[in-house]
């Protein structure tokens, strides 16, 4: 049995993964599909936590596996507790869950915050036979989704209320997510950033380039290594910032030509500047430097929303919405994949790219 | 424990209070912190949690507009770099909560009202010991330390008198409460010999029949139609076998422990009770759950007021349609498994024409206390003084038998008698039971009374003369008090805030005298018209704390009128008790009011009148 895992992550919080995640499960009960839930964060609540703006309730279908803290479920007329996972995943609720919906029902869902307990849990919900693992994301987090096999991005303006803005964000978030994988040998998942050159290796004392100064030490690291054929390649695991590689590429010797492997494109968004890291690879490109990533995921679909809150003078929030069609169009000019409001197309479109991922022709689905 | 090292990030210009409070925690357990400048970026907290190789990252941040996206940021800026696997991540501020806290991906949230003990615990990876949260409490004993003494001389003679005159004469009497209350522990003790299997089935049925023909004998009409004929008592209704079945489980699932806020601040008294009376046992459950969980040490059991005046007791679980929950071993039983096992449980039997069989029930199903007054009884509840007297009597040997401390209430000052004739009323009382060997305790009321009303000693403060109260019973004998009942009674408005205020204030002043317990309202207790709300519970017990918490172990200053009234009272005590020695019958004295009179507000109850007879 395969078992295809979509991460529905947002660009920030209301740009509408819930609404997408609904849709979605109601497309797979259709057609009888197992489908399991669960998030990365917290979902489901009546209110929003922060605007305090009513939020679409998290109601899954009958047979539906959730994994959510235990609290959320135990004692439930309406859910058949499972087997915990052997690894336990804990959350600032409490341990996470399986619970099988025996009719349908109304849930929260506070699941795993990282992408090891991630895999734990989408893992466990595939044993229990679920064919499609929905994770919903939460605020503009993305760095867990690196173990999910699929991607669809909701965005919107919630981002920010001016579509063009939020086009070209979506544009650069594509741009790094298209990177080309790295191919040549194998890289450990973690550690700290590596350097290799005909003169050696070096390991730096960080995984990640957070700071101007962290891009040096790596650029001289480089020309230490790279001997007089100029070339290195340096592995860099973790997150990254567009400061820390703009003072990698200006610190570079100028005969060092430096292939770049970072671990995932995700890890390159943790740093919520996507234009800002995209634009600074692009000049690493453009200076003749390579770039690659370890690992990637595919961007199954962008989704809109045109809904924003915007902060009234008391601290309270209202809702508001910018021209739909607008922010539609700006962002389908840009982007590569498949872009829709679920809410004025429908979820038939989303589902079909979902599904032809997820493997019904035998493509997307991982035996798990 | 190995030391830890943790990072203490405040994400926000000006707020890092809570976290130098933290960082004072952790370094008292050992640990090694580092406080961030406030208003870094991301980048730089997760750059220095690398450079310093941290175990756990602490955030504080007020929330303001995007503050929640730039917490998330530093989740998934920590995840990417690799930390999250052996980096604890938590995350404090006022409008953190624990689903906050999920949404935004920190291993833990630590919101308004949070310890450092908490965060050092979060750190240590082991559960809080948490200061304003706890899973349990001891169990407070009102009476224990107290002599009951009558420190003077002559005044302890004449109490000593009028209680054996009193006794002698009751016991010499019976009355039908009497009889069912005898009859009615045969019941429960014939009950629990089928239980324990040492009577056969058909022994304890023919048994019971026996028993309950003796037992209907001594019933009105109404209580006799439900035993014989399953009718039904107006505004009552028996519970389904499904309803019995799921109260079963929500006692199950609410006598497991709780975590209970303590009230107290620096001082271990007074304990705090409330009382209860849904007339539903689901609702009471919940209420005491409620009241538990806010800190309240003792709950008492409120009846519906018509009981008082039928002539037997039902069996089975019944829910009441109004206000007061009805008395049977089965309701009683269950509310008392569901409650916490520290807290105390008073089951009242101060007024009405089933007190001795009350005192079996509460006995049986578990109860710490009862409520026993034959003067506030029959002059203020509408009890006849002779009935009464008889089974007030039996109610003190039966707590004494059971080993069920009792109050004694004073509550006729609501009627209007004055303080120093109630006194008297409440210490003869005591003195009876303390030669029964029961262990009473002085209720005091701590309210605006009518009397006080009319001659002022309260136009300037509420201190003055509640205090004097205290001083005044404290200087007659060596005994427990407890005001209420409640405190500030006749003080309280329709305003929530004003009554939660008054409330916490009269707490405070209870506080300051050291009484032993107090008993408090809820905000709507005086004007709710009919169910009390869980959150106006809430409101009394949360302001008493706060107002416990203000005080902590300071006292407040009577003036010196305090003191003269207090004299006062002690002279007027003496003087009436005086005069009930004269008259030479306690319950002759309460029929020709000189415990309260008719012109004072009291009169002699009616109910029960004619039904004594000698053994």
């Amino acid at each position: 049995m395969t078992c295809y895992v979509l991460g529905v992550a947002g660009t920030a919080k209301n740009t509408g993964k819930t609404t997408v995640l609904r849709a979605l499960m109601a497309e797979a009960a259709t057609l009888g599909i197992a489908v399991g839930l669960t998030s990365i964060g917290y979902d489901g609540e009546d209110r929003d936590h922060v605007t305090g703006l009513p939020k679409p309730r998290v109601t899954v279908p009958a047979g539906t596996w959730v994994a959510t803290a235990e609290a959320g479920v135990r004692g439930r007329s309406e859910f058949s507790l499972a087997v915990c996972d052997a690894h336990p995943v804990l959350t600032a609720l409490g341990r996470v869950v399986a619970a099988r919906a025996d009719r349908p029902a109304r849930t929260v869902l506070a699941g795993p915050a990282t992408a090891r307990d991630l895999s734990h849990v989408t893992m466990t919900l595939a044993r229990l036979g679920a064919r499609l693992v929905l994770v919903d994301g939460a605020f503009g987090r993305l760095a867990p989704m690196t173990a999910v096999h699929g991607l669809v991005i909701a965005t919107g303006a919630a981002r920010h209320p001016e579509p063009e803005r939020v086009a070209r964000e979506t544009g650069a978030i594509c741009q790094l997510l298209a990177l080309p994988r790295w191919e040549k040998w194998a890289l450990e998942k973690s550690g700290n950033l590596q350097v290799l050159g005909p003169h050696g290796a070096v390991a730096l004392r960080y995984p990640a380039l957070l700071a101007p100064a962290w891009g040096e030490e790596l650029a001289r690291a480089a020309g230490a290594v790279a001997g007089k054929a100029g070339l290195a390649t340096a592995y860099v695991p973790g997150s990254v910032n567009s400061a820390a590689l703009s003072a990698l590429r200006r610190a570079l010797p100028a005969q060092v030509k430096l292939e770049v492997v970072f671990s995932h494109p995700l890890h390159l968004l943790a740093a919520g500047d996507p234009e800002g890291t995209a634009q600074a690879i692009a000049s690493l490109a453009q200076a003749g430097h390579g770039v690659t990533v370890r690992d990637t995921v595919p961007l199954l679909a962008i989704t809109v929303n045109p809904f924003y809150p915007a902060p009234g003078t008391g601290g309270e929030y209202r809702a508001e919405y910018v021209d739909a069609g607008h922010l539609l169009s700006a962002i389908r000019e840009i982007s590569p994949v498949l872009v829709t409001d679920v809410f004025l197309d429908g979820p038939a479109a989303l589902w079909q790219q979902v599904w032809r991922y997820a493997g019904t022709a035998g493509s997307g689905g991982r035996a798990m | 424990m190995a030391a830890k090292k943790v990072l203490l990030a405040p994400l926000d210009p000006v707020h890092d209070v809570g976290l130098k409070l933290v960082k004072r925690a952790l370094e008292r357990a050992g640990h090694t912190t580092i406080l961030l400048q406030p208003d870094l970026s991301v980048d730089e907290i997760v750059q220095r949690a690398v450079e310093e190789e941290v175990h756990s990252v602490l955030v504080g941040r007020t929330l303001g507009y995007n503050v929640p996206e730039v917490l998330a940021r530093l989740v998934d800026v920590m995840e990417a770099a690799g930390l999250r696997g052996r980096v604890q991540l938590g995350v404090g501020g006022m409008a953190i909560r624990p689903e906050l806290a999920a949404e935004l991906g920190y291993d833990r949230g630590f919101g308004p009202g949070t310890s450092p003990e908490e965060a050092v615990a979060f750190v240590e990876g082991r559960a809080p010991v948490v200061a304003e949260v706890m899973s349990s409490r001891d169990k407070g004993d009102l009476t224990s330390g107290y002599s009951y003494r009558v420190h003077d001389p002559g005044l302890a003679k004449t109490l000593d008198a009028i209680a054996r005159d009193t006794i002698e004469w009751a016991t010499a009497r019976t009355s039908p409460a009497v009889e069912r209350g005898r009859i009615r522990r045969e019941l429960i003790n014939s009950a629990i010999a089928l239980g324990y299997g040492r009577m056969s089935p058909e022994d304890h049925a023919t048994l019971r029949q026996e028993l309950l023909d003796q037992y209907l004998g001594h019933c009105d009409r109404q209580i006799q139609g439900f035993y014989r004929r399953g009718e039904r008592v107006a505004r009552t209704r028996p519970l389904s076998g499904v309803e019995v079945a799921a109260l079963e489980q929500l006692v199950a699932r609410t006598s497991g422990p709780a975590q209970l806020k303590p009230l107290r601040h620096g001082r271990t008294r007074p304990l705090v009770f409330v009382q209860y009376g849904t007339g539903c046992p689901f609702m009471d459950i919940a209420h005491i759950h409620v009241a538990e969980s806010w800190g309240a040490d003792g709950v008492v059991h409120f009846d519906p007021s018509w009981a008082a005046r039928r002539e037997g007791l039902m069996e089975g679980y019944h829910t009441h349609e109004q206000d007061g929950s009805l008395l049977t071993y089965e309701n009683l039983s269950r509310t008392s498994a569901s409650r916490q096992a520290s807290t105390l449980w008073q089951v009242r039997a101060h007024r009405g024409l089933n007190t001795p069989e009350t005192v079996v029930l509460a006995a049986a199903a578990g109860a710490d206390l009862t409520k026993v007054n034959i003067a506030y009884g029959s002059l203020g509840a509408g009890t006849d003084p002779e009935r009464l007297a008889v089974d007030g009597v039996e109610c003190m040997r039966l707590s004494a038998e059971a080993g069920m401390a009792f109050d004694v209430v004073t509550n006729e000052e609501l009627c209007g008698v004055p303080a120093h004739k109630a006194f008297a009323g409440m210490l003869i009382g005591a003195a009876m039971a303390v030669r029964l060997g029961a262990r009473p305790i002085l209720q005091p009321l701590f309210c605006l009374s009518p009397d006080v009303m009319i001659n002022g000693q309260m136009d300037d403060n509420f201190v003055d003369y509640n205090a004097a109260k205290v001083m005044a019973l404290r200087r007659i004998m060596d005994a427990p008090i407890w005001p209420g009942a409640p405190i500030g009674f006749l003080t309280h408005t329709e305003d929530r805030v004003q009554s939660a205020t008054t409330t916490a204030l009269h707490a405070a002043l209870a506080s300051s005298l050291d009484v032993d317990a107090i008993s408090i309202a809820s905000t709507d207790e005086a004007y709710s018209g009919g169910a009390i709300a869980g959150g106006s519970r809430v409101d009394t017990l949360r302001a008493t704390a706060e107002a416990f918490r203000f005080f902590g172990r300071t006292t407040i200053a009577p003036s010196p009128r305090a003191e003269e009234w207090a004299a006062q009272l002690v002279e007027g005590v003496a003087n009436v008790l005086g005069a009930v020695l004269s008259r030479g019958s306690f319950v002759a004295a309460l029929y020709e009011g000189i415990l309260g009179s008719p012109e004072d507000g009291a009169y002699p109850g009616r109910a029960g009148r004619g039904t004594v007879w000698l053994r």
